[in-house]
């Protein structure tokens, strides 16, 4: 047996001294972490941040984490005693469990300077429960991508109001025996993100599920889903593209990370977009997107803070607009966008003039809960909206009146 | 019987490879044949647009480098590891094996989903972070169970016969060890070395806790997969499943059934 | 026991013991434990009352069932035909053992392109023109639980081929000569010499494949979003979702003992001697 041992205390010698520890070389290295597809991080990691190592003198370690697994990194960094992220961008549906796991810090608004450019609403928007969080860096809003082909075909117009939904949603499935309009209805952050805005555009209170305005959104949806396409069960960010890409649906609300890969990539130059419809009461859009933050035992807390201003800066936001087309943060951003872009790019627009915050509840999660089972029972299994949502409006009560 | 079972066995290859030749033919496919209400079957166009905008990007060869090095380190690791503690398993009376061997199942019941994190929490705080060594480490200990089994019950069917034999012919215990016991038992020693190298291939979760910058390859195709793009999808995961092939295609002499038959039997 | 073997066990126990059983104690510590200390039931109970729960446990089990017998009844078929030595035996046997180490998230994505609405299968149905629309392969619940467990047999049904193959080839052939010479049919010597001598290969397929059965993630995942909520899902969404460790970790016990109890189930009825001699 001595040869195994022997040969076992090398391995695990050679194990211990195995290359890939984190690279300490270089005197400031700051790690910045966001989510973003491949053509976004070409920009990031060309344009946005070298000027800033120059500037600082450090190197920045841009790193791609998604955001559901931000918080549970961070989590096992924190338990670990070892915090290395100094900087993330995260998105602003999924802030609640970072402050209440006490992951982030809380910033001084003195220290923090914001620029008086910055649009007032999306500032105040890094506020929770009175002390800020976060700072504003992407604004994002959903718009609706339609397939101009499809619709020309049938004489359709894309539609502006729930009738118009409700009416072009009939003719698809009714002609072609599968319904073409679709609702991102896997549960979770996706619903929950479009049903908050259809609530509002109702004029019903999201997180009351008595609220006439609400009962009416539900039923409505329940009037559309036989009507929906079955990829509505399992769509969500993703899986709305594919669905858009290979015409199994032919309007889906998304957020326009889509328009560079259906248009640009998959070629699909029948796919427009426009802000969207508005339903009994108003037009409303739920504004997303991604803000920075500083994790709770940040290593250069200083440096992540002279980032901030960076990337929130005039010069950085108008690269990011003209060569992403996404929505700026300041009034001043003003940058010629390329010209393939434009149309989709007022089509954001014109949905962020119709922008409104999600309220920020300490009860998020169970929220999401709730409305997932909601959609899951009145949309896919048809129970009866009356039956349905009064036992789940008296649990959001519960929750209302435990955390007050 | 003869045909029946030729088309029985054609009709399964098919199935079986079927999927494959799909995600190979999207990942050459121009966007106009897969993007559409009718897919093609048959690839018409051809392009390595994809595949050029995959490689050079840059993003995907430092993950195939770190998985196919942790994923051999964990094979040899295990291996090590385990084969003494099989080879004695196979030595203790029944009753005692049954009970280890029956416990080793056990630990690889529970989801991983619950149980990486306290796992992840202690090689973060060895600072393992990001490196080969950690993902080494946390995979060992999901892979160790299987491989001890595997080997244990190899070990068992090599008869003792054999090895006192060998022991009169003026062996000594080493020599018996290394000439006769370990020579017969290459078979199961292939079959769980490839068990435990697909493991950490393809390992998912452990690798989500224990990576910041420096993404395995499940995680790139994750990327890909999340992000929508189809093409990109399918090239990454074809680069991800050629190495498997040639494995499993190497090993197939091991794999040739028989060398499991002790393990069975 | 003596001392040299305690010698060779202890590296491995130690580590796993280190490293598997403490976080799976800790975990089921978590199942029962409240968040102010002590003792509760209480997240099982509030699981319990979750509409999707009682659904993921008979998903799990269905689709597992299915599954196991889906691949058991391929596998068969499979390795009894290639010990038949047919015409094309070798290439055969390479073409069917392909999947085997198809990586599951490889697989999840591929399975996606075969089941979608617009999905390669569909494709095929169209021209042959077995169907007129597209099939929603996940749109029941019963066509879903189907659907997923032909996926997941796809990529291990090669493994249960490969276990039940090493088996047949145990199988010594004087037997057969035996029995052929007393005049059996086929089907009397499959009934009386295979199946019998089978058994503990069918055993061990069946525990290998079982307790990953159970634990099936991904492929629900991604065929169906969350239409189709089994247990391993509905941890995992609790836990990475919703955030809460305590029902995550009382619904991944449930599992567990799920399997305990089919894995001791089965080890009672085909009795144990045979699993591990």
């Amino acid at each position: 047996m001595r040869v195994e041992w022997g040969s076992l205390v090398w391995l695990l010698v050679g194990l211990l001294m195995a290359p890939g520890a984190p690279a300490a070389a270089g005197s400031q290295t700051l790690t910045l972490t966001m989510r973003l597809a491949e053509g976004e991080w070409r920009v990031i990691r060309q344009e946005v941040l070298p000027p800033f190592e120059q500037a600082c003198g450090c190197r920045v370690r841009a790193i791609d984490v998604p955001p559901e697994a931000l918080a549970q990194r961070l989590k096992a960094m924190r338990a670990a005693g070892r915090a290395e992220v100094d900087l993330f961008a995260q998105d602003n549906m999924r802030l609640q469990e970072l402050v209440e796991a006490g992951l982030v810090q809380p910033l001084d608004e003195v220290e923090v300077r914001m620029d008086p450019a910055v649009l007032p609403t999306l500032a105040a928007a890094g506020v929770m429960g009175g002390r800020r969080y976060f700072l504003p860096f992407r604004p994002n809003v959903q718009i609706v991508y339609y397939n101009a082909k499809k619709f020309d075909a049938h004489g359709l117009a894309p539609p502006r109001t729930w009738e118009e939904l409700l009416r072009v949603a009939k003719v698809f499935k009714d002609t072609e025996g599968v319904g073409r309009v679709l609702f991102q209805a896997v549960g979770g952050a996706p619903t929950t993100t479009q049903l908050y805005e259809w609530i509002v555009s109702a004029g019903g209170d999201p997180f009351d599920f008595a609220h006439p305005g609400t009962v009416a959104t539900f039923r409505f949806l329940q009037k559309l889903a036989p009507y929906l396409s079955p990829d509505s069960r399992r769509a969500k960010w993703d899986t709305t593209n594919d669905a858009l890409a290979q015409e199994s649906a032919y309007l889906a609300q998304n957020w326009p990370f889509g328009i560079p890969l259906l248009i640009r990539d998959y070629g699909k130059r029948e796919i427009r977009t426009y802000s969207g419809w508005a339903g009994p009461v108003r037009e409303a859009h739920v504004i997303g997107g991604d803000v920075l933050g500083i994790p709770v035992g940040a290593p250069h807390r200083d440096l992540a803070l002279l980032l901030t201003r960076h990337l929130q800066s005039r010069g950085v936001q108008e690269i990011l607009a003209s060569r992403l087309g996404w929505p700026t943060i300041r009034a001043d951003a003003t940058a010629a966008v390329e010209p393939w872009l434009r149309p989709h790019v007022a089509a954001v627009q014109e949905a962020m003039r119709h922008g409104v915050f999600r309220a920020n509840v300490p009860y998020w999660a169970e929220y999401e809960r709730i409305a997932s089972e909601a959609v899951e029972r009145i949309l896919w299994r048809n129970e009866a909206a009356d039956a349905v949502l009064p036992p789940l409006a008296e649990r959001l009560a519960a929750l209302r009146r435990d955390r007050r | 019987m003869r045909a029946p079972t030729s088309s029985m066995l054609a009709l399964l290859a098919f199935w079986a490879v079927g999927p494959l030749y799909l995600m190979l033919k999207v990942s050459v496919s121009p966007p106009g044949e897969v993007m559409t209400a009718r897919p093609t079957l048959l690839p018409h166009g051809l392009t390595l647009e994809h595949w050029r905008r995959l490689l050079e990007a840059g993003q995907v060869l430092p993950p195939l480098g770190k998985s196919l090095l942790t994923a051999g380190l964990v094979a040899a690791a295990a291996l090590l590891l385990a084969a003494p503690a099989a080879y004695n398993l196979a030595r203790l009376p029944s009753r005692w094996r049954y009970g280890i061997l029956l416990g080793l199942f056990l630990v690889r019941m529970l989801p991983e989903v619950s149980i990486a994190l306290p796992v992840a929490v202690v090689f973060l705080r060895w600072g393992l972070m990001d490196s080969v060594t950690g993902l080494v480490l946390a995979h060992l200990t999901l892979v160790l169970p299987v491989v001890a089994w595997v080997l244990t019950t190899t070990f068992l069917a090599i008869p003792r016969e054999v090895e006192e034999a060998a022991a009169l012919d003026g062996c000594s215990a080493w020599q018996t060890l290394w000439r006769v016991t370990l020579r017969l038992a290459v078979p199961g020693l292939a079959v769980a070395g490839l068990l435990a190298w697909l493991f950490s291939w393809e390992e998912f979760l452990l690798a989500t806790y224990l990576t910041l910058g420096a993404k395995t390859m499940p995680l790139q195709v994750y990327y890909y997969l999340y992000q929508g793009n189809w093409f990109l999808t399918a090239a990454a995961a074809t680069l991800m499943t050629a190495p498997v092939l040639l494995l499993t295609g190497l090993l197939q002499r091991h794999l040739r059934a028989t060398s499991l038959a002790g393990a069975v039997r | 026991m003596r001392p040299r073997e305690l010698v060779g066990l202890l590296p491995l126990a130690l580590y796993l013991a280190g490293f598997t059983v403490v976080p799976v104690a800790s975990t089921l510590a978590l199942s029962v434990s409240a968040p102010g200390g002590g003792i509760t039931l209480d997240h099982f109970r509030r699981i319990a009352g979750h509409y999707q729960f009682g659904e993921a446990v008979v998903n799990t089990v269905a689709v597992a069932g299915i599954g196991l017998a889906l691949e058991l009844l391929l596998g068969l078929a499979a390795a009894l035909a290639l010990i038949g030595r047919p015409a094309g035996r070798k290439i055969f046997q390479v073409l069917l053992l392909v999947p085997l180490g198809v990586p599951t998230i490889v697989a999840a994505a591929v399975m996606r392109t075969v089941f979608g609405t617009v999905g390669y299968l569909n494709e095929i149905l169209l021209r042959l023109g077995a169907i007129r629309t597209p099939v929603d392969w996940v749109g029941t619940r019963g066509l879903a639980l189907f659907t997923v467990a032909v996926a997941d047999a796809w990529k291990v049904t090669p493994l249960v081929m490969l276990i039940l193959l090493a088996g047949l080839q145990a199988i010594p052939g004087e037997l057969y000569e035996a029995a052929r010479t007393d005049g059996a049919s086929r089907w009397q010597q499959f009934a009386a010499i295979t199946l019998p001598l089978l058994k503990p290969a069918l055993t061990m397929a069946l525990i290998v494949r079982g307790v990953d059965a159970f634990r099936i993630f991904a492929l629900p995942l991604a065929l169906t979003g969350r239409g189709l909520p089994v247990l391993s899902t509905y941890a995992y969404v609790e836990y990475l979702e919703y955030g809460n460790p305590h029902t995550s970790a009382a619904s991944s016990a449930i599992l567990l003992i799920m399997i305990l109890l089919a894995v001791g189930t089965y080890l009672k009825l085909a009795g144990p001697e045979e699993v591990l001699r």
